[in-house]
């Protein structure tokens, strides 16, 4: 029995598996941290953060929420592996942590003095596989060192989030956020790259 | 010519020999008729002189210690004793003897440090080893007599190896420790052998006082008592002896026939190590220098298991021809014996040593040994993850101790006293918001028209909190919390003091 023809330019195109078609956003089964907001999870491929791999967020200065954000994750991941804030601005307050759920007993605060310091407890907290999530403002890094942290991201099946006050970014990112509040002081949080996604998607967080 | 051994052993009167014992009383009823162990006593009796490591055979050579006021001869030389140096004279006497007699001051520290490392030595042949100072060691080898034979082939190896190490050895077994070192120390040249009781009386009978060690007025009293040997001795009233010469005197006794027992402080292998490895070729890469010091890390590890000991930190000295050797310690998260963790967190530290020039040879030291943890009790590995304990310990090697922190919440109202590092977690918190930063001393800020400023006017979000606290520790404070956003929407955490008046920043919502 003859299939039945397509139609459509659409059903012709859906037809194809080897075709790969923007916009669509990639299978769920994937593994992905949810966010903690269903707003975010639903803007994001995969419905939530890489589980594997860097990203990036960008924020123009200090308490915009680019913590708050991370957060409901950091708390998430922190029951069964080992977290990490890497090189924090200012000292993090452990009470804040603690109503936010994380599991204080898994979380270190390292406080390396260089750049290159920073990106080296970075690579060998990714490439361990008991760190499930790297907090880390690394300051300048070379390329070359952000592709190293992507390589060992991937292969120590950890996500390693790049804090960028200073507004430098890097290529070899899966995800790259942009942070800011509106004028309410709401946080606004402008997805600027998602691997997997061609959409920029701008999500407005109740945080 | 009297052999330099006849000389050292008859400077007392001649011995008997142990079979040509003189008769003895009837043993009395053993206390503890099972005497199941066995005792093997070496005795030095050149341990003075063998520590010097230069010293030829026909050097005419004494060593001498000064006793009150004289300066006597402990130990001679071959070439000193065949010309009629004896221990125990003065030196003078012995300088009179023999022409051009060196004299050595006795090295008490240097012959202890030998006979510990005898004893480490001999612990391969006993499990219990003890050292019984100036120059004897005490093995029990009733548990080892199986394994090597028999206690005379043991007793017969163990003098080839004292003897390949370049010590003259008289030995002795005896059922008991205190017997074996005596008869070691008299009549050790022939290394006896008893293994009864009976035996054991009878060849302790026929010992002179001199076995006793007693101090020489006491030795004194005896001689004029016409008391020579132990027999005699054992022969007289028990009471009678105790009153006389002291009750330490009867026990002693007691303790050599087996009636009494004997305590012993059982050695213990040193608690240090080191290993020394010499490069193939000078070099400053740390590759060759770290594949050279695996292999002094593999022996200290086999050292640690073998021991079943661990160390928490270990030394890496670093030898270079002509600069001042540079020195690396490493430290451990926890008490371990993993080759492979070390060697990796020698690396760490390596790539961040200066060297001043190529490196010849290397050092391995651990100064502690500690007891091997049963299980990682650590922190870091609540969730049994020895990788990430591993990684921890670079970051901490290579950063410092302090770069590496763990925060707590503490049962305190006070915001500054809320948080600890590396401190103990109470597990409790707050109910109102807090931020995720806190400074470490609060700013204070302007303040225009009675209200705060940072760069702008600032919105108040919430608050006032009123936290009063501390009055009792002299640190009370009493402050009002807002939470402000600025211009730019940062959102902060600041607080009106209500005893400085003004107002500070204390924390950022990031």
């Amino acid at each position: 029995m003859p299939q039945a023809r397509p139609t459509t330019v659409d059903e012709l195109l859906r037809a194809q598996p080897a075709l790969w078609r923007g916009g669509a956003l990639p299978d769920r089964a994937i593994a992905h941290i949810p966010t903690g907001f269903e707003a975010l999870d639903a803007a994001l491929p995969g419905g939530g953060w890489p589980q594997a791999g860097l990203m990036e967020v960008l924020h123009p200065n200090h308490g915009v929420g680019e913590l708050r954000l991370l957060l409901p994750a950091l708390a998430r991941l922190s029951q069964t592996q080992r977290v990490l804030l890497l090189r924090p601005p200012l000292p993090p307050h452990a009470p804040a942590l603690a109503q936010a759920g994380v599991h204080l007993d898994h979380l270190l605060w390292v406080a390396p003095n260089s750049d290159r310091d920073t990106a080296w407890v970075l690579e060998s907290a990714l490439r361990s596989t008991a760190c499930g999530l790297a907090i880390a403002w690394p300051g300048r890094l070379r390329p070359e060192a952000v592709r190293r942290l992507q390589v060992a991201a991937t292969e120590g099946r950890s996500l390693g989030i790049l804090m960028r006050p200073d507004g430098r970014t890097a290529p070899h990112v899966h995800l790259r956020l942009h942070v800011h509040t509106d004028g309410d002081g709401q946080c606004v949080v402008q997805v600027d790259k998602a691997r997997g996604s061609h959409r920029r998607p701008c999500v407005v967080l109740a945080c | 010519m009297l052999s330099q051994a006849d000389l050292f052993d008859t400077a007392t009167p001649a011995p008997p020999a142990p079979a040509a014992v003189r008769p003895v009383p009837p043993p009395r009823p053993q206390a503890n008729p099972a005497a199941a162990r066995l005792w093997l006593s070496l005795h030095l009796p050149q341990l003075p002189l063998e520590v010097f490591p230069h010293i030829e055979p026909d050097d005419p050579v004494v060593i001498t210690e000064a006793v009150g006021p004289r300066l006597l001869v402990v130990a001679a030389s071959q070439a000193a004793s065949d010309a009629g140096v004896q221990a125990g004279m003065t030196a003078s006497a012995a300088q009179a003897l023999c022409l051009g007699l060196q004299t050595l001051a006795r090295d008490a520290e240097a012959e202890a440090r030998r006979l510990r490392w005898l004893a480490r030595w001999a612990s391969r042949f006993s499990s219990w080893v003890s050292v019984q100072p100036p120059s004897s060691l005490v093995l029990e080898v009733a548990g080892s007599e199986r394994l090597f034979g028999s206690a005379c082939e043991l007793q017969r190896s163990l003098r080839a190896g004292l003897g390949a190490h370049g010590h003259r050895v008289h030995s002795a077994v005896a059922p008991t420790a205190r017997a074996a070192g005596w008869l070691a120390g008299h009549v050790g040249r022939a290394h006896p052998l008893v293994d009864t009781p009976d035996a054991t009386r009878s060849a302790v009978a026929g010992l002179p006082i001199d076995a006793l060690g007693l101090p020489p007025r006491k030795a004194q009293r005896m001689a004029r008592a016409g008391l020579r040997t132990l027999g005699e001795l054992l022969r007289l009233p028990r009471d009678g002896l105790a009153r006389r010469y002291g009750r330490a005197l009867v026990e002693q006794l007691d303790q050599a026939l087996g009636q009494a027992p004997q305590a012993l402080p059982a050695f213990a292998a040193p608690q240090r190590f080191a290993a020394d490895v010499d490069l193939p070729l000078p070099s400053a890469a740390t590759p060759r220098i770290l594949a050279a010091a695996e292999h002094a890390l593999e022996q200290l590890c086999q050292y640690l298991r073998a021991h079943d000991r661990a160390v928490d930190r270990f030394r890496c000295r670093l030898f270079h021809d002509r600069a001042p050797a540079t020195l690396c310690v490493v430290g451990l998260r926890s008490a371990d014996r993993d080759p492979t963790r070390m060697a990796r967190l020698l690396d760490e530290h390596l790539n961040r040593t200066a060297l001043p020039e190529d490196v010849v040879a290397l050092r391995i030291e651990a100064p502690q040994l500690l007891p091997m943890p049963a299980g990682n009790a650590d922190w870091l590995d609540r969730s049994g993850s020895d990788d990430w304990l591993a990684t921890v310990e670079r970051w901490q090697a290579r950063l410092g101790t302090g770069a590496v922190r763990r925060l707590g919440t503490h049962a305190d109202h006070r915001p500054e006293r809320a948080s600890t590092v590396n401190g103990q977690d109470a597990a409790v918190w707050p109910a109102q918001p807090r931020p995720l930063y806190l400074l470490d001393t609060p700013q204070p800020m302007q303040v225009h028209d009675n209200r705060p400023v940072r760069g702008g006017p600032l919105v108040r979000m919430s608050g006032p909190e009123r936290i009063e606290q501390g009055w009792w520790d002299g640190a009370d404070i009493s402050r009002d919390y807002y939470v402000l956003r600025d211009a730019r929407g940062a959102r902060m955490w600041a607080y009106q003091d209500r005893q400085r008046l003004g107002w500070w920043l204390q924390g950022v919502f990031a």
